[in-house]
């Protein structure tokens, strides 16, 4: 089906956004995806006429809490999933050049 | 060429919430140790579930009523999808279709700026950036911010601080945020473009990490500059891909280019699906509106129609507690004497010190102000401050020091002819020279122990003397 065609520049650009770097002779991955996107088309055999849009299905509203504060996590806890570390704090590639 | 500039302010205010957004830890994060207040959720977590502060959505309602908001009564939350490191899930849970508060407006000498939204959302970590390393610190993810959009109504440096200032007293106001721009718990992000001969728009520039009101207003008038110079050598217009952000240098006193703006469809907003929608009823809504104090621009009309002068109006409108203290002096009364009376006493002596509205007297003042004709203005000044502070009637003080001004023109006459036997050369000076009988009125005065009605004392000198 024609909507479901993906072309280059789009694929690119979802490639960017998704921090993936496709490499030339990986191209066939464009072709694999508009494949698992046109499947999305299943759902347009169904007739949702009278049906009425909803982002949500348990039918809840108002689930708050208090402002009340509770236990963290200590610091060691906090970081302790991070692959480097220094004085407490996370650390990543520079994120500004400088 | 004529340039119009077109600036757009989108301010973020930190609630100052106990805790969290939509999680349990501590909010307050300034000066704190490093990855102390978070839990699964703010560290974005798999299967963490965030629920709502109930507090912070009260106060984004009672923030967007106080902007001349109108309230949503459902409203939901959603993704907002992009990629950084201080944004540990991957996206930040904010408002986009149906924020809390839409259509208000804020009016500036006349000018109305129209506000287009205040929503609800999360802050991020902080990132500090040392050499080629950043440091990443989640004390601040989820801290509960406001973010109001306005309209690009704006169209100078000058009118955006007031716009600024206005905001930051309002949420002053309502207590529900301490709005320090230097500590960052009130944010600001310009969006400038010129109109060029009424016929051009130059692309659209956003602003970032301006950290001061000064650079607020530096930024944007550096791009006002820079924007008109680029217009005039490339003459590229606006258009919906040209988009950039730049940030804000202050040691330069200069924007430099930091990012290609991702378009809007690149966040990939979609409704949160971990939290059901909120809906506020009328009622609920009106019992929030009923809780707003009286505002500034209502403070400012009611000072003003009892003739007090713009500045003044605007001094004693500036906070809430110092509004309030006047308010309670001012105990309902129209006098406009009363008021001007009483605010020489607020923003003059009384300004000195740190007051506390429970201790202050409104018939202090009204004692005063009944027996102004016999107390010099000095010595109000000395009574009022004397009286505040030793919790005593300002009028018995006076009685006990001897400070009431002396009327008994036979008092003084005795007093003035003591004050000519004793200062024969000024006396001399005075048959050369009238205009040197201050000298003996203030001789006059000092041996009355500041006690004489000065203009009597000068009528009887001159009497005396003629």
């Amino acid at each position: 089906m024609s909507s479901t065609i993906i072309t280059d520049d789009q694929f690119q650009h979802i490639a960017k956004l998704s921090r993936l770097e496709i490499k030339p002779e990986e191209s066939y991955i464009k072709d694999q995806l508009a494949q698992a996107a046109k499947y999305v088309d299943v759902l347009k055999e169904l007739d949702t006429d009278k049906v009425s849009p909803t982002f949500q299905v348990n039918h809840k509203k108002n689930v708050f809490r208090d402002d009340i504060i509770t236990p963290s996590f200590t610091q060691s806890q906090a970081i302790s999933q991070a692959p480097k570390t220094k004085d407490g704090y996370i650390v990543t590639a520079a994120t500004i050049k400088k | 060429m004529t340039i119009t500039p077109i600036i757009g302010l989108e301010v973020h205010i930190e609630l100052k919430t106990k805790s969290k957004m939509f999680c349990g830890c501590d909010a307050q994060h300034f000066h704190a140790q490093p990855n102390t207040h978070t839990c699964p959720v703010c560290l974005g977590l798999p299967g963490a579930l965030p629920v709502p502060n109930k507090t912070a959505c009260e106060w984004t309602i009672k923030l967007g009523l106080a902007l001349g908001c109108s309230i949503n009564e459902e409203t939901f939350f959603e993704r907002k999808n992009y990629f950084y490191p201080d944004l540990a899930k991957g996206y930040q849970i904010t408002q986009l279709q149906k924020p809390f508060a839409i259509n208000g407006h804020l009016t500036i000498d006349g000018h109305d700026i129209r506000i287009n939204r205040a929503h609800q959302e999360e802050d991020t970590g902080k990132s500090i950036h040392v050499g080629d390393e950043t440091l990443l610190d989640f004390n601040r993810s989820g801290v509960p911010l406001v973010e109001i959009v306005s309209e690009p109504d704006i169209t100078s440096a000058g009118e955006a601080k007031i716009y600024l200032n206005k905001i930051q007293q309002i949420v002053r106001y309502l207590g529900v945020s301490d709005a320090d721009i230097e500590k960052g718990s009130m944010r600001c992000e310009p969006t400038v473009n010129l109109y060029v001969d009424g016929k051009y728009y130059t692309p659209l520039v956003e602003i970032k990490n301006v950290a001061s009101l000064t650079g607020v207003m530096n930024a944007i008038n550096f791009e006002i500059d820079r924007q008109t110079k680029q217009f005039e050598s490339d003459h590229v217009e606006k258009n919906s891909t040209n988009k950039t952000t730049r940030g804000w240098d202050a040691d330069k006193n200069q924007t430099f280019l930091q990012r290609e703006k991702e378009g809007s469809a690149d966040y990939r907003y979609f409704p949160e699906p971990d939290i059901p929608p909120i809906v506020f009823t009328k009622d609920q809504i009106e019992t929030i509106r009923a809780t707003l104090p009286e505002l500034p621009d209502q403070k400012i009309a009611k000072y003003k129609s009892l003739n007090l002068s713009d500045f003044d109006a605007n001094l004693l409108a500036e906070d809430l507690v110092f509004s309030s203290i006047f308010d309670k002096v001012l105990n309902g009364s129209t006098d406009p004497e009363y008021a001007k009376f009483i605010t020489n006493l607020l923003i003059g002596p009384l300004k000195t010190i740190s007051l506390d509205i429970k201790k202050i007297k409104p018939d202090y003042f009204q004692k005063l102000f009944s027996r102004r004709s016999d107390l010099s203005s000095t010595i109000i000044k000395q009574l009022i401050l004397e009286s505040y502070q030793s919790d005593t009637d300002p009028l018995e003080i006076a009685k006990a020091k001897n400070l009431f001004q002396v009327s008994d023109t036979g008092a003084i006459e005795e007093l003035a002819k003591q004050v000519i036997t004793d200062n024969p050369k000024a006396v001399n000076d005075y048959k050369k020279n009238p205009l040197s009988i201050g000298f003996l009125v203030g001789q006059l005065m000092k041996v009355s122990g500041g006690s004489a009605n000065p203009q009597l004392a000068k009528q009887l000198l001159e009497k005396l003397l003629s």
